[in-house]
Parts: C-alpha cells; structure tokens; sequence
C-alpha cells in the first residue's frame, strides 16, 4: 500500500520521492494549529481540522483500503502504547524471563506474564499502572490479578523460578509435578500478601492470620507484605503496629516513596 | 518501525463511519447493514471510549486495553 494517493490532496507532496514517501507513517491529528500538514523524517501528519470537507472524505475512503491492504487503522494512543510494549517486552530481563517460563508455566497463563511484566516495566519507570491492573484483573479474573501481583513483587524471579530450578534437580521430576507447585503459588501465594485500595485495616488482619496458617503448613519461616500508594502504606504501618501473632515474630519494614514492603519472620 | 496510519481519539467516529458503523445509545459500535453490535477478537462488545482501531482479518475492532494490545503486537501487527 502506497501514499502516491495523498499527492493529490497535498500538492507540495509531489516534489516528495516516492520512496521515502512509502516508508513514513500517516498521523490524522486535531488541534488548533494552521499548518495543514507537517512532514517530518517518518511521519506525515494531516491536521484534520484544517481540511476542507472534499478532502477529509477522500482520506476515509481509503481507510477501509488500508486495512483490506494489511495495515492496521490505529488511535494515536493505542499505537503508541503498542511501540512501548514491544519495547518494554523486549528488554533482556523480560526477554530472558519469559523464554524461561515458556513452556513450563500453562499456555492460558502466558500472555498474563507479557502483561504483567509490561505492568511491571511502567512500575519501575514511575507510570500509573491501576488502570493496567484493572485491565489485566477484568480480562483474566483471579488469576490475572494474582500473577500481575507475584510479577510485580518479583516473585517469578525468587520463587517460581528457585522452585522449579530446585524441583527439576530431582530424580522423580516431571513437568506436571513443578505444574501443582505453581498453581499453588499462583493461587494462594504463602509467601506474600498484597495489599489492595479496597482492603480495610481488618481485611488486612485476617489475611495476615491465613497467610500464617498456610506458612506452618508450607514450612516458610518468612512472608512480605506488599502496599503501593499511601492509603495503602500507611493501613499496612497502622496494622503492623498493632498485630498479635502466637508464637515469636520478627518485622522489618522497607518504605521507599509510597511502595512499602514489610517482612515478618516467624521463628 | 512499522508503516501505519493513526489517529487522533476526537476523528474516531469518522473512521468507524467510513467503515459502515456507528455508534448506539449504549455508546457501544454497531454495524449500519445488520445493526448488530460488532465485536471485538475475544467476542466483547465495544464501547467508543474503548475504541482503539481496525486490523486485518476481516476487519477486527480494537479495544485499548492492554490484553487486546497483546493479541494485536502478537497477531502480528
């Protein structure tokens, strides 16, 4: 699919060589600006509001032709947010981490990992992540939550991957074996409790009781508490201060911005 | 980089009319022919504020969250 076609909307195009024409992109903007048109070395942009009536239909036409023809028809936004993603995704340790896990975590859990290692890649460039979360949780339930979570925390790195590493060491191994571990993990995480915006200070008591429960059972002598944003950090601090466990129990609180992690060791 | 054509969020009721849809009282994309409400490539209905484009494959409509992002970088592009 070539951009010849504009040349005829855009007369000033026409001393432009076709070749490099082909190879920019089309960007439909709107703003207030006079210039009808801007090129720069990879896009032209056409300021819709300065078109006349005759030309924004000519555009629409071919639209429908461009996606017949293969290409993708895309809100500023969404093309954006799709280079940040290859980009994001393609970084070393995300590369490494899902070539990894390909084929030893459940197929249907593979494109939760690549959304929540891109969550977690916003994360650590300091972006606004709740809504991503929210779309990963609406797509993927439970487990979407669960696994954006664990990623997030890194817990692919400290746990999933340790326990497969160690279990695939032993001589009665099998693939299905490490698969019941992981469920475990992704279901009801021992090891961690993250704290969300709709938990109350009880909520966050109670879980802590469970989570205590299943480390006895597991043999874990250590869990983290996870909270992002200051609601969240200070119900945790409130909570903490506060909390009664049988038995002897060592905190320690790592507080960063507004992300808080505290780590209690049962002993 | 690869070739596209964007656009702004404020054009995208003209694309969908020059693609034959409009919008419902729901705000949710229907077809003018049939008058059924299109879907997206997971079988939702979408919503204009969730409208993030067209592709190939008989025309898939877009939404902007992140796992139709996936599928689409996936399928690729």
């Amino acid at each position: 699919m070539n951009w010849e076609w504009l040349k005829g909307l855009f007369p000033a195009l026409k001393s432009v060589n076709l070749r490099l024409l082909n190879n920019i992109s089309v960007s439909l903007f709107s703003n207030n600006a006079k210039a009808t048109y801007i090129v720069d070395s990879r896009t032209l942009n056409v300021n819709w509001n300065q078109l006349t009536e005759k030309e924004k239909q000519t555009i629409l036409r071919r639209a429908p032709k461009l996606v017949n023809r293969g290409m993708p028809v895309l809100e500023e936004d969404f093309n954006s947010k799709a280079d940040d993603y290859v980009a994001k995704i393609g970084e070393s340790d995300n590369d490494e981490l899902l070539n990894y896990f390909k084929e030893k975590i459940p197929l249907e859990d593979f494109p939760i990992l690549k959304a929540s290692l891109y969550l977690r890649s916003v994360l650590r460039n300091g972006g606004e992540t709740r809504g991503l979360k929210e779309e990963i949780s609406r797509r993927y339930g439970l487990r979407g939550r669960n696994i954006s979570n664990l990623c997030s925390a890194g817990y692919f790195e400290s746990w999933v991957r340790p326990a497969y590493e160690e279990m695939s060491k032993l001589p009665k191994f099998t693939p299905e074996s490490f698969l019941k571990v992981y469920e475990e993990i992704v279901l009801n995480y021992p090891f961690a409790l993250f704290v969300h915006h709709e938990m109350s200070g009880k909520d966050i008591e109670e879980s802590i009781s469970k989570k205590i429960d299943l480390m006895r059972k597991y043999g874990i002598s250590e869990f983290n508490i996870h909270g992002i944003g200051g609601e969240n950090v200070e119900k945790i601090k409130k909570v903490i201060e506060n909390l009664k466990i049988k038995g002897r129990l060592k905190k320690s609180v790592k507080e960063e911005g507004n992300i808080i992690v505290v780590k209690l060791i049962l002993s | 980089m690869k070739k596209v054509f964007t656009f702004h969020k404020s054009i995208g009721f003209n694309i969908l009319s020059a693609f034959g849809k409009r919008i419902d009282g729901d705000g949710l994309i229907v077809d003018n022919k049939t008058g059924e409400r299109i879907l997206s490539r997971n079988g939702e209905e979408v919503n204009i504020k969730e409208f993030a484009g067209i592709t190939k494959g008989s025309e898939i409509y877009l939404k902007s969250d992140i796992p139709s992002l996936i599928e689409f970088v996936e399928s690729g592009r």
